[in-house]
């Protein structure tokens, strides 16, 4: 991000508008997202049952993950390497228009807001006593 | 015998502070964007306080006290995170890496849609979200919006698996050796292992809560 403080581009009146308008946008979603989740029960009723600091170990496995697949996609071919990277724009791509959608959706669907009261994580229960 | 208690100010400025390290690890150095953001001066005077103010405030905005909320109003809520992009860095009018994007109104689409729905909502905000959540705390708020499948996925060996390599593939992109890249994996691995294991030993006779 150090290297994308652009100083020298300057986006026109045009390019500003719009940007108001994304926020506008988010700004009016966030809202009716935030009364319809008013019927929702409050957060003091579930959250009396904390469960503790659970699966440690997945940071581990995250960072083994990182170290193996780092090292092995860059000794890739250059044409293997440009497919993933392709792939992963493509994930990006398709999962945040997918999410938004999916989002979207929900707020304007009559009914209520699905809430998922299921428990967390039992068998990683942390044990404090 | 471990007891609940309120966390003390300081310990409530480490926990931020940790929080704005993940989101900055998660968002910056897989990215490949500025994988060397805990040895250079501008990481802490602008871009981990950059990502430190988003993620308090908007994780603020989501969590008040005695306020419920659904993952999608989080989800709506960390689309603001990207919107940094626009009048901070210019990203979104001129992609350095894409200088003849597809426009509209003077914004690039597709970046746009990279940036604001998927990388900086889901790795600068939920990401570092839930795993503060999990690894710092002693609640589930945050997790326990997802969808009970969803729960037990994200809490498989599978997910972090397929997180690394994911983030693998995008620092790829951007760096040219096989070393480079493990070192930079190592550098940021090592001192985010400790900061974290640091704040699990201070924390280790107390049960925090998110709120």
């Amino acid at each position: 991000m150090g290297m994308l403080l652009q100083t020298s581009n300057k986006p026109g009146a045009t390019g500003h508008l719009a940007v108001l308008v994304i926020y506008a946008g988010i700004g009016f979603l966030i809202w009716r997202s935030h009364e319809k989740d008013k019927q929702l029960p409050r957060p003091e009723e579930m959250d009396n049952n904390p469960v503790g600091r659970i699966k440690f170990h997945q940071w581990w496995i995250f960072c083994a993950a990182l170290c193996i697949s780092s090292v092995l996609v860059n000794s890739m071919p250059p044409t293997i390497e440009f497919f993933l990277a392709t792939g992963a724009m493509l994930v990006m791509v398709l999962g945040g228009t997918a999410a938004f959608v999916v989002s979207t959706v929900d707020l304007f669907r009559k009914g209520k807001t699905t809430q998922h009261t299921a428990e967390v994580g039992i068998e990683g229960k942390y044990d404090y006593d | 015998m471990i007891t609940a208690k309120l966390p003390s100010v300081f310990q409530k400025i480490l926990f931020w502070l940790r929080l704005g390290f993940l989101s900055t690890f998660f968002a910056e150095v897989l990215s490949g964007s500025a994988p060397y953001f805990l040895l250079e001066g501008f990481g802490y005077v602008g871009i981990i306080p950059i990502y430190l103010l988003h993620t308090l405030v908007l994780a603020g905005l989501a969590l008040r006290k005695g306020q419920p909320f659904s993952l999608r109003t989080l989800y709506f809520i960390s689309l603001l995170f990207g919107m940094y992009e626009a009048y901070i860095t210019k990203v979104l009018w001129f992609p350095p890496w894409q200088p003849d994007a597809f426009r509209i109104a003077g914004v690039a689409v597709f970046e746009t849609i990279l940036l604001v729905l998927f990388w900086h909502a889901i790795f600068s905000f939920l990401i570092p979200l839930i795993t503060a959540e999990q690894w710092m705390t002693s609640s589930n708020r945050v997790l326990r919006l997802f969808p009970f499948k969803w729960q037990r996925r994200l809490q498989s060996p599978i997910a972090p698996i397929l997180l690394g390599v994911f983030g693998s593939i995008m620092l790829g992109s951007d760096i040219d050796s096989s070393l480079t890249a493990l070192q930079i994996v190592l550098l940021n691995c090592t001192v985010m292992s400790v900061i974290l294991l640091y704040w699990r030993w201070m924390t280790r006779k107390m049960v925090f809560a998110f709120k």
